[in-house]
């Protein structure tokens, strides 16, 4: 996958759990959580459709690494290799 | 803004109590304008950043009544006051000598936003709108300890929302009071929720004297919400106050 193919697989899944959300602007650069209004369990969500959707784990100790659009890609990307994708 | 004049300092709680302030976000929105004046170059940032206008506004509305708020018990300006923020992002005072020392949190969810101000000693509040759209039940499978989540299912389906809500919020308290975010796994700690007693905190992976060493409250702060404070120490008074323009 590439980073823009990880960063839209992040956005699917923000869309499904805040469907209010436009989720058309957001800054790859900037948290998440400081552009939208995603709060803790907004983000387990996060982590529970990705283990859900795509089998990948996320430890508690490196949620850190899913701040941004941009961090998400950077962390996944080899995640999503490991499966081949 | 509030009508308090700044003349009225608040006394700082004792140390054997925590207040927690209420204030419902509608009734400030009028007011939006005056609460951005108080705001830090860095919190007008953080605001500008909120892609919803609603967001944003919650932000302003939210960090200026804190300021105002906290400048009541430590008589100073609103716009005075001067934050840091710790290395997963829980900001406190930084204080002058000679000022008492105050430690507060603030939470927010939907149109209720929380503040708890105590004696030094850490704090953390929480608050959620109780939704209903969630599988709770998935989400408490995922992350909670084993024994929050048999106590979950043994609640009827009709009360299990409500009954995650309340450990949610006091789990969420606890991360916050001590300042280390989700870094600490929601599964390391586990809080006793039951009707007939105050909620407490049954265990903590890395801390065997956990029970004593915090102060437990669940809080109902509006129909629709859940929310819960944690203090630090033996705190035996809670006192609630609603704040109003």
């Amino acid at each position: 996958m590439t980073n823009d193919e990880i960063k839209k697989v992040v956005i699917d899944i923000i869309s499904d759990i805040a469907p209010d959300e436009d989720t058309s602007n957001l800054k790859p650069d900037v948290r998440l959580r400081e552009q939208m209004q995603l709060d803790s369990m907004d983000f387990l969500d996060i982590v529970m459709e990705l283990r859900k959707r795509y089998g990948i784990e996320v430890p508690e100790a490196e949620y850190i690494k899913l701040a941004t659009l941009d961090s998400c890609a950077e962390y996944l990307g080899p995640k999503f290799a490991a499966l081949g994708k | 803004m509030s009508t308090v004049p700044l003349s009225e300092r608040y006394s700082v709680p004792e140390n054997d109590a925590v207040h927690v302030w209420s204030a419902f976000f509608p009734e400030f929105e009028p007011l939006l304008s005056s609460y951005e004046r108080v705001l830090s170059p860095a919190e007008k940032l953080k605001a500008s950043r909120f892609l919803k206008r609603a967001d944003r506004d919650r932000y302003i509305v939210a960090h200026g009544i804190l300021r105002e708020l906290l400048g009541k018990y430590l008589l100073r300006e609103p716009s005075g006051l001067a934050f840091e923020t710790g290395k997963f992002g829980k900001p406190k005072l930084v204080l002058d000598s000679g000022l008492p020392l105050i430690s507060f949190n603030l939470a927010h969810s939907g149109d209720v936003i929380l503040y708890a101000v105590a004696n030094e000693g850490q704090v953390g509040i929480d608050v959620e709108a109780v939704r209903t759209d969630l599988n709770v039940l998935e989400l408490a499978q995922a992350h909670f300890s084993s024994d929050e989540i048999e106590e979950l299912r043994a609640v009827s389906p009709t009360e299990s929302v409500s009954a995650f809500f309340r450990y949610w919020t006091l789990k969420e308290a606890y991360l916050k009071a001590r300042g280390d975010g989700l870094g600490f796994p929601l599964k390391d700690f586990s809080m006793t929720v039951n009707s007939n007693k105050l909620p407490s905190i049954r265990w903590a992976a890395d801390d065997p004297l956990v029970a004593e060493r915090w102060s437990v409250f669940g809080l109902s702060p509006a129909p629709g919400y859940a929310g819960a404070v944690i203090c630090e120490g033996k705190v035996a008074k809670l006192v609630s106050r609603h704040w109003t323009t």
